[in-house]
């Protein structure tokens, strides 16, 4: 193999992966905290991807606004979504899933006869390409790179807060932080909204790379479910390892093994299910009886 | 003894169905009411465990695309591919929950919905296996010198597995096996007290639930006389849970069977725009989880609660005696 | 012999010792009440005994036979049966189909034979509903037996929880907080109904709060906090020993 072709495949992996990573981290935090699987992460990437289109394609705004439009319509979604549908199903883990599944399936569908099953692309924000050491990228990969790094360790940054410590203090144990004076009803719109938010956000940072189509959302939550077994459940550090990895071994897969990528994935699944159930950073994650 | 008499008399009903429904498209949707049904009741046994599978479409297909490729394919006998159907997908099943479920339910949960996927992939890539075009020409059931082709006899086949499937389902869940799982399913601390080996029943019950899965795809295999890997899609294993779900979660048989009935036959009265039906599928599912989240079977349990209310009312308009 | 031997027990998590270094014996057909303060690790050891948590170090023996490191459902079928501190039963099911359920390990015929529901399966079903019916009248629940577990007073459940580790037939009983939740009246009925299993041969071992109950039941007490054992003994003696005394009030402020 040649050099420059392992550095392009390494670039582009760290790319995907990630992406990969800002959205598992949004659901991990989801599922951490609120112990739900939020199916709809998927639809709210998409979503996003299609405002920073609106945006920054049709009216010619600036990325940047479109970069924290989407951030914020999606974090508003998942704050609704969390106070009018996910309190009220209190008959448990199921019924829950379950109403995600339900707005998600009816998210898609809406996006599907609005935006037809066509790819969008967006013209480059910032033009041209980088050549370093013989490799050439395109300059929006790299900003995607850097993008991504800055969204991770805002996040890292944010749970240092006092909300952030909040959630922590939730995730650990409900009744406890109840006992400290914190308001768990609150705690859960915000985390589900900074999750959500964090898929809209990655949908507009994968729009100038990848473009925008209206069952993207599908494909992204499949890649993403991998991430989080692989990471382990509920475990941040995990999906964030988790995602460079699968973004690593997608890019250089379809190097060599073309469209029986994720098979190839889910087997390497499966070996390492069995010697470490729990994922590589993580516990076996109990549903709450 | 009522139920029994009851259960007979809906039996006998259903077999004289085809004679009063003429229209062979109302028979069409029974028979998919009852394929439904049948995956339903596999997802519910999983569910009695407490196990959520998202993947019940990725089982039927291996069961469907195993049927119509054996009897393509080595020409072997249908009613011999049938059952081969249900084995292979229960061993598929076996593979891949025997190493996910030492995960947890959530692994189990998020294995299920990939390894669906996969198999949609793999269909539709592998040549072999028709590719995204289908398999297509696949014969219809032969059984001796009888040929299955009108409505009315494949009816009757569905029927019979149907009846098959509860009747087993039924065994299991009245014997120590079924009160196991639903040990498993009210309290697994207090299972595994009692010596309940939770990975092995929680195992036994995907396999079984996926062996009747593999089956209903063969038939539905031969019926369709043909397969496209699309509609074993996410979006059909989660149809599978509204059924079950907008029955009764906690009716393991009547629940799906209601639920199908009720999610085949509704669209068909509002006779929606097909693209639409996501949409109104998944309003509908939002307002029953908030609304009546133990399914419609449970609106009996809620009666005496209904009554209350209404004599409630009764009685603030005067129209019941107070005194009484 | 002792019939449970702990030796050298010690149940870490994360940097804290929940129990740290326990050597305990307990011997056959005896009521041993464990007691000491909240989070002195009593629930602790029991969820190590029946299995939940493999111990960091050190072992648990049941008749010289090592347990430690098995999985609950192993250690049931050893003959160790349990309650929970907060009632867990099968809610959603009747009293008697609580206890039948917990019958779940004495079954012998085959699967097959349960599957086709045969004679020979059907006489054991028999004979496990008349064990059922027999455990209920002793407890004194025959009256609730179509009763939800979910709609019996807490008082009740806490008896039926004791019931359902009946069913499973073991050697070794742990009750953890049994009394919680009952009035006096039922009190006194479940310390009768417990003095009668330890005659009949089964060995106890409790966790209770009610100090009065304790006294009256056991013959003898183990005393721990923070994870250690501090005392041990006959009850007089426990009653008078300093170290109690001050795991309990705390230590006095000269």
């Amino acid at each position: 193999m040649e050099l420059g072709l392992f550095f392009q495949c390494l670039v582009n992996g760290v790319a995907i992966g990630g992406i990969y990573a800002v959205v598992a981290a949004g659901l991990t935090l989801v599922l951490g905290t609120m112990k739900i699987m939020n199916f709809a992460q998927g639809q709210f990437y998409m979503l996003g991807a299609f405002v920073g289109y609106g945006l920054c394609e049709v009216l010619h705004l600036p990325y940047a606004v479109g970069l924290i439009a989407a951030f914020v319509a999606m974090a508003l979604l998942g704050a609704i979504l969390q106070r009018f549908v996910i309190r009220y199903t209190y008959e448990g883990f199921f019924h829950t899933v379950l109403a995600t599944i339900a707005f998600a399936t009816i998210v898609g569908q809406i996006s599907v006869i609005t935006f037809g099953k066509t790819d969008r692309f967006m013209s480059p924000v910032v033009k041209g390409r980088t050549v370093l050491g013989g490799i050439v990228m395109s300059n929006d990969k790299l900003l995607l790179i850097v993008l991504g790094v800055i969204l991770i360790a805002a996040l890292h940054y944010f749970m240092k807060t006092k909300i952030g410590k909040a959630v922590r203090a939730v995730t650990e144990n409900q009744e406890t932080a109840g006992l400290q004076g914190i308001n768990s009803r609150q705690i859960f719109i915000i985390t589900m909204a900074v999750g959500c938010g964090l898929a809209g956000i990655a949908g507009a940072l994968i729009l100038p790379v990848l473009g925008a189509r209206a069952d993207m959302g599908v494909s992204i939550f499949i890649k993403i479910l991998l991430v989080i077994i692989i990471g382990g459940m509920g475990s941040m550090p995990g999906a964030l390892l988790a995602a460079l990895i699968i973004g690593l071994i997608e890019s250089f897969g379809y190097q060599f093994v073309g469209g029986y990528n994720e098979l190839v994935l889910t087997c390497s699944l499966l070996p390492l299910l069995y010697f470490r159930p729990g994922g590589l950073l993580g516990k076996p994650f109990a549903i709450p009886e | 003894m009522r139920k029994k008499s009851l259960i007979a008399c809906a039996l006998i009903l259903l077999v004289l169905l085809p004679l009063v429904v003429k229209n062979p498209y109302i028979l069409h949707l029974v028979i998919y009411t009852c394929m439904y049904s049948v995956l339903g009741m596999s997802f519910s046994m999983m569910w009695k465990n407490r196990l959520i599978t998202a993947g019940t479409a990725g089982f039927w297909a291996v069961g469907g695309y195993t049927s119509a490729l054996l009897v393509t394919k080595l020409a072997v006998p249908f009613w011999l591919a049938m059952p081969a159907g249900g084995v292979a997908s229960a061993l598929f099943a076996l593979f891949i929950f025997s190493i996910a479920l030492r995960g947890g339910p959530l692994v189990f949960f998020s294995v299920s919905l990939v390894s669906a996927f996969i198999v949609m992939e793999v269909l539709g890539t592998v040549s072999f296996f028709g590719g995204w075009e289908g398999l297509l020409d696949i014969p219809g059931p032969r059984i001796g010198p009888y040929l299955f082709f009108t409505k009315t006899s494949f009816y009757y086949m569905v029927l019979a597995i149907l009846v098959l499937n509860i009747l087993a389902f039924h065994a299991l869940y009245t014997s120590r096996i079924g009160r196991a799982w639903t040990a498993i399913g009210s309290s697994t601390r207090l299972a595994e007290v009692q010596g309940v080996n939770i990975y092995r029943y929680r195992l036994a019950a995907s396999v079984i639930g996926c062996f009747w899965a593999g089956v209903i795809g063969s038939f539905y295999a031969h019926y369709q006389n043909l397969l496209i890997p699309t509609t074993f899609s996410f979006l059909c294993s989660i149809y599978v849970q509204m059924y079950a779900l907008i029955g009764g979660l906690n009716y393991f048989i009547a629940g799906p069977i209601v639920g199908s009935f009720v999610m085949v036959f509704l669209p068909e009265l509002l006779r929606a725009g097909q693209e639409y039906q996501p949409i109104f599928f998944g309003a509908l599912l939002i307002l029953i989880i908030i609304f009546l989240p133990g399914g419609l079977l449970s609106i009996g349990e809620r009666l005496p609660w209904l009554g209350r209310l209404g004599g409630r009312i009764g009685r603030r308009l005067r129209l019941v005696s107070t005194k009484s | 012999m002792a019939l449970l031997e702990i030796r050298n027990l010690s149940q870490h998590f994360g940097g804290v010792a929940a129990v740290s270094r326990l050597d305990l014996d307990i011997f056959d057909s005896e009521i041993l009440g464990l007691i000491g303060p909240n989070g002195a690790g009593k629930t602790t050891l029991f969820n190590v005994i029946s299995g939940f948590y493999t111990p960091s170090t050190g072992s648990v023996a049941l008749k010289g036979e090592r347990v430690s490191g098995l999985r609950p459902d192993e250690i049931a079928k050893k003959g160790i049966g349990r309650t929970f501190q907060q009632t867990v039963l099968f809610m959603r099911s009747s009293v008697f189909d609580n206890v039948v359920t917990g019958f779940h390990m004495n079954y012998t015929s085959g699967l097959m034979n349960q599957f086709l529901h045969t004679r020979s399966a059907k006489d054991e079903e028999n004979g496990i509903k008349k064990e059922a019916a027999r455990i209920l009248e002793f407890m004194g629940l025959s009256a609730l037996k179509d009763e939800l577990a979910q709609n019996l007073p807490h008082g009740h459940q806490r008896t039926l929880g004791i019931c359902v580790a009946l069913a499973a037939n073991p050697q070794l009983l742990l009750l953890d907080e049994p009394l919680t939740g009952m009035n006096p009246t039922e009190t006194l009925t479940t310390l009768d109904h417990i003095r009668q299993l330890k005659d009949r041969g089964i060995t106890i071992i409790i966790v209770e709060h009610n100090m009065k109950a304790v006294m009256s039941l056991c013959e003898r007490l183990v005393v721990l906090n923070h994870g250690e054992k501090i005392a041990e003994g006959k009850c007089e003696e426990i009653q008078d020993n300093k170290a109690v005394i001050e795991a309990y009030l705390g230590k006095e402020r000269r």
